[in-house]
């Protein structure tokens, strides 16, 4: 944790009040902490940051890839390093798995964004979790409640609003960790884990070859089934980074959700990764006479591969 | 003096020591400060230009522990700000204010205005230190007062120390005068300062307090001069500095920028001749040229030798 003395010159370059980025926030939560701390009004902090910028859009406002915001400046001012700043979104997972430099928020979902939060986060540490702008994502697979969109007062909740405090209903004023709690149906619940089991993989481990490899199995998958419900792209992922199509058919909120019609799991991804010679899905029970089989050594090191990155994965909270 | 011209173009450049020293002065002032702190008291603090109170305001800010934790909060006991030199309204003050916690959003004035009460409760501000007083408008002392009202009623019910430093010469204590306006504000303002020590002048450094201010630069400059011995200059400096043109006010007191000028004036000029000492003509020629020729215009023509233009044959 930074301290910060007087006599050191980052004094009259941070913010009055610091916080710090818990693990797993959202960039939004961060700033509204931000303003909260400062006793400022809700999105001063964000307005800040972009006081010297055009005016923000609201692709800059759903801040899951922080396209424009300065983080940099973030970082100084709250003496915090930026990578912990920019771990507050998915611009750096989303720049990685698309490979492009300045990923959109269609990227992670081609639909525009709503905002919804758990209030029980809300009420026990003041946290929007980055997790719950996820599409698909209803539930908060912590504390295992429905995510809140609207306020009692029947008012759409917005992140940020000039009139209101921060985590506060603008028009009715109550604090979001006052809004009720409902039990999220367990069956949604176990179907979301499997989702966030398909995004943690992307998110952590993706790259355009395993988007690749993921388009193509679900092709495969659908044509083997004889129905087509996941229309596919006709040139690669990587070759067109901003068309339109491009991102409705294989933003990673479609494609996680495909691969869970499918009852496709990142394994499967992952050992389709690669020149395999043939597309059905009996491949995974493939056995070879041949007893040095080049296919079955690739088969064998891309399941240690996996089970090593699952032990990776289940060793980290965060991601 | 022992000097050797060989010497002396070898040597390095001399280096200037600036290093804070808690002279008599310092300890009187600083003192005053603490105790309006501890007993949250408020009080016109005076003295002559040059006598070290901005350096020992910055030294017990420095001081006093201030800092910025994402978990511990933020803690400013003791806010120091100069006055805004522009003059201008309240508004300048309460920037002045807000630039001392760092980073502040643009915000509309009535907003800001709030917003510098909860900050000031928040760190849990102690003392607040106007440096240059003497330059507050009234614009800027009704807002003092409202700011400091505000902090003293609820919710915060935070009682803080105002100690408004100022510049003086001669008899005249800045502010004193407006303070006995018969304005209600005034009378307000009047009744809030210290009961037992509401204006203070603090004074210089008497010939006993300037032999252990000698003492110290010549530990300070040491490495520079190995037998430089001040201390047995104490009364001719004393004396010198005591000259009406550098104590018009006949206070008999030597502020401590004269006594750092003249000290490192007369160092830099032996250090320069090879010496490993300072003698009495160099220091008298020192003081001669701060209380006789302070005026005098030197005519800067020429260039210095070291930058003479090189000639070079153009191929």
């Amino acid at each position: 944790m930074p301290h910060i003395h007087m006599s050191d010159p980052a004094w009259q370059t941070t913010f009055p009040f610091l916080v710090a980025p818990m693990q797993d926030e959202w960039l939004t939560g961060l700033l509204l902490r931000c303003d909260e701390a400062n006793h400022w009004g809700s999105g001063m902090t964000l307005a800040h940051l972009f006081r010297m910028d055009e005016k923000p859009t609201q692709q800059h406002l759903s801040l899951i890839v922080a396209a424009g915001v300065k983080l940099d400046y973030l970082a100084a001012a709250l003496a915090v390093p930026l990578r912990t700043i920019g771990a507050t979104t998915y611009q750096a997972e989303l720049a990685r798995l698309y490979a492009v430099a300045d990923p959109q928020v269609a990227l992670l979902s081609p639909t525009s964004f709503s905002f919804r939060l758990c209030p029980t986060c809300v009420a026990e540490e003041r946290r929007l979790s980055r997790i719950l702008v996820l599409p698909h994502i209803t539930a908060c697979p912590h504390h295992r409640v429905t995510l809140v969109s609207t306020c009692l007062c029947g008012t759409a909740l917005r992140p940020f609003h000039r009139q209101a405090a921060p985590f506060a209903c603008p028009k009715c004023r109550l604090d979001w960790a006052e809004l009720p709690c409902q039990e999220a149906d367990a069956e949604r619940l176990e179907v979301e884990e499997k989702l966030l089991s398909y995004y943690k993989f992307f998110l952590t481990k993706g790259t355009p070859e395993i988007l690749a490899s993921a388009l193509r199995l679900m092709y495969d998958s659908v044509v083997e089934k004889g129905e087509i419900r996941v229309p596919l792209p006709d040139e690669p992922p990587q070759a067109s980074p901003s068309g339109t199509s491009y991102q409705r058919t294989s933003s990673l909120g479609y494609l996680v959700h495909a691969l869970w019609q499918l009852d496709l799991s990142p394994r499967d991804i992952v050992m389709y990764t690669g020149p395999l010679p043939w597309r059905s899905m009996k491949w995974l029970t493939f056995q070879c006479p041949e007893p040095r089989c080049p296919y079955v050594s690739m088969l064998r090191d891309r399941t240690h591969l996996l089970d090593e990155a699952r032990d990776d994965k289940e060793g980290t909270n965060g991601w | 003096m022992t000097s050797d011209p060989a010497v002396s173009t070898s040597r390095p450049a001399f280096t200037i020591q600036d290093c804070f020293l808690e002279t008599a002065f310092e300890v009187r002032f600083q003192g005053l400060l603490r105790q309006a702190r501890e007993a949250r008291t408020w009080h016109v603090i005076a003295a002559l230009p040059g006598s070290g109170k901005s350096l020992g305001i910055a030294d017990l800010t420095h001081q006093s522990n201030s800092h910025k934790h994402p978990r511990r909060g933020t803690h400013i006991p003791i806010l120091a700000i100069r006055t805004p030199k522009n003059g201008g309204k309240d508004l300048a003050l309460g920037m002045a204010l807000c630039a001392a916690f760092g980073i502040v959003p643009a915000m509309p004035w009535y907003v800001r205005r709030c917003w510098l009460i909860h900050a000031l409760a928040e760190a849990s501000v102690e003392c607040l230190l106007i440096d240059d007083a003497q330059d507050l408008n009234l614009a800027h002392l009704a807002f003092l007062k409202e700011l400091t009202d505000n902090l003293a009623a609820p919710p915060y019910e935070r009682q803080v120390s105002l100690c408004l430093v100022a510049a003086h010469t001669g008899a005249a204590i800045p502010l004193k005068e407006i303070f006995s306006r018969p304005d209600t504000l005034w009378r307000q303002f009047r009744r809030r300062l210290d009961t037992e020590k509401p204006f203070c002048v603090v004074a210089g450094h008497t010939e006993e307090e300037v032999r252990p201010i000698l003492a110290a630069f010549e530990d300070m400059y040491r490495s520079q001069l190995p037998d430089l011995q001040l201390c047995r200059w104490t009364k001719s400096i004393f004396t010198w500095l005591t000259h009406a043109t550098l104590d018009p006010d006949g206070s008999k007191r030597v502020t401590m920028d004269h006594l750092t000028r003249l000290v490192t004036s007369a160092l830099r000029q032996s250090y320069e001749q090879g010496g490993r000492d300072v003698d009495a003509h160099i220091l008298a020629r020192a003081a001669e040229r701060m209380l006789l020729r302070r005026d005098e215009i030197v005519e800067i023509s020429g260039l210095p030798p070291e930058r003479a233009l090189k000639i070079t044959e153009v191929e």
